[in-house]
């Protein structure tokens, strides 16, 4: 008895902990999906953030490196669609005071991406907005995988 | 028994759907009383690819010289996990070096000793995938889409080690990419393409603070990063300790590297480097 109510108490038990690893970023899955938009682009390097959306705003910072040389198409692709996602890049880390934003959503984005080129090497952050949860938010959690691809500059 | 074993799993499974239920309808009021203060989340940070910063010397007017990447033959020397995911990213970076520099039976070397050591950490399902290889191998005497190869391998391995939640050994197989990218940059520097090949090494320091606070990361992961941790630091310090960078924190870097502090910084490479093509760091 003790050993089929063990067995039934893992089977419980593998059940709830796939209900939990499929909530998870599934990186591979949602890069296939919009990796086209690379197109001429070479992929350079990717990050997955895994957005929860509670009672309170949140920033979520990404940084990368952009060369002399290289032009750059940054590309935003989700596990499911977060209301109200504002994008934003800006010239320095948010603990420094001088920072300025070089692009957000109003200069347009495209299909989910972006063409980037920066007006001097350095590293950039590109910043998701995210407000608070309010009594119409159905989609709690996101998975956000933030995909650059660079081209050389002829 | 059996419909005990069930009502058991049932009542468990209930609890913790109530229990998350519960959570749900908390989150809701709380919802209604949203403040202003922002959360702010720790920054995450996106590496270059090896093939990107091979590209950036090419670009710079990098010309091949032969016999200066990783001997094929070392492999043999990578006994440990540790020293074989160093060894997958020094053959990346030399990878990117003959796949630019149209090297096709270099490259075909390269693509097997990387699938070789690949497979026994493994990493057999990135570098083993058929369609991947076949691309490879009917792309061989074109750079440009050998190039897109390459970079979809890399989105393969990215995609993988996020999904396994080894994400830590992206950093320590770009850590030994970059060291041999920057090895063979500074060995591939002649008279005529000195001043852009210079600019370039020059602005690698970019990624050293990211690089450094990741390959950290990776040693608390496994102690048995923590050597490659600190010969990353080191050369981080070196180019801090630089007079062209004294200011970059506050001031755009307008200056560039000096002669002097360019032969530091080669040196500096090519003992690191020496390093890990032997295997000592591991």
């Amino acid at each position: 008895m003790l050993k089929k109510s063990l067995i039934t108490l893992v089977l419980a038990a593998i059940t709830l902990f796939s209900i939990h690893v499929n909530a998870q970023c599934k990186s591979r899955e949602i890069t296939k999906g919009c990796k086209k938009n690379l197109e001429s682009y070479k992929y350079s390097g990717a990050a997955v953030t895994d957005i929860v959306i509670e009672n309170k705003p949140k920033k979520y910072d990404v940084e990368f490196t952009a060369y002399q040389g290289q032009k750059y198409r940054l590309i935003f692709c989700s596990s499911g669609n977060v209301d109200g996602l504002q994008l934003n890049i800006f010239d320095k880390p948010k603990t420094i005071k001088s920072r300025k934003k070089v692009y957000d959503n109003s200069q347009g984005i495209e299909g989910n991406f972006w063409v980037f080129e920066p007006a001097k090497p350095g590293n950039y952050f590109v910043e998701y907005e995210v407000p608070a949860a309010n009594n119409e938010t159905t989609n709690k959690q996101a998975c956000v995988v933030l995909i650059v691809g660079y081209q050389n500059q002829k | 028994m059996t419909k005990f074993n069930y009502l058991l799993a049932l009542t468990i499974s209930y609890g913790v759907l109530l229990s998350s239920c519960g959570n749900d309808e908390a989150e809701n009021q709380n919802s209604t009383e949203t403040t202003k203060e922002v959360v702010e989340v720790e920054t995450a940070f996106i590496l270059p690819s090896p093939l990107q910063v091979a590209s950036i010397f090419k670009n710079s007017g990098m010309e091949y010289v032969a016999g200066i990447g990783n001997d094929f033959k070392n492999e043999n020397k990578y006994t440990s996990n540790i020293s074989k995911f160093i060894a997958l990213g020094l053959y990346s970076g030399d990878l990117a070096y003959y796949s630019l520099n149209k090297q096709k039976q270099e490259a075909i070397n390269c693509l097997n000793t990387i699938r070789k050591i690949s497979g026994a950490i493994g990493l057999e399902s990135v570098f083993g995938n058929k369609e991947l290889l076949e691309s490879f191998e009917k792309n061989i005497d074109n750079e440009d889409s050998l190039a897109y190869v390459i970079a979809e391998i890399q989105m393969e391995l990215d995609s993988y080690l996020a999904d396994n939640e080894m994400n830590h050994l992206s950093s320590v197989i770009f850590a030994a990419a970059w060291i041999e990218s920057m090895y063979l940059g500074s060995k591939s520097t002649n008279d005529k393409n000195k001043q852009a090949m210079t600019n370039q090494l020059s602005q690698q320091y970019l990624i050293l603070g990211n690089l450094t606070n990741s390959l950290h990361k990776a040693a608390q992961v496994n102690a048995g990063f923590a050597p490659l941790a600190s010969e990353i630091s080191a050369i981080n310090d070196l180019f801090n300790s630089f007079e062209y960078l004294k200011n970059k924190d506050t001031e755009e870097v307008t200056s560039t590297i000096t002669d002097e502090e360019l032969a530091k910084l080669k040196a500096k490479i090519e003992e690191v480097r020496k390093k890990l093509v032997e295997g000592a760091i591991s």
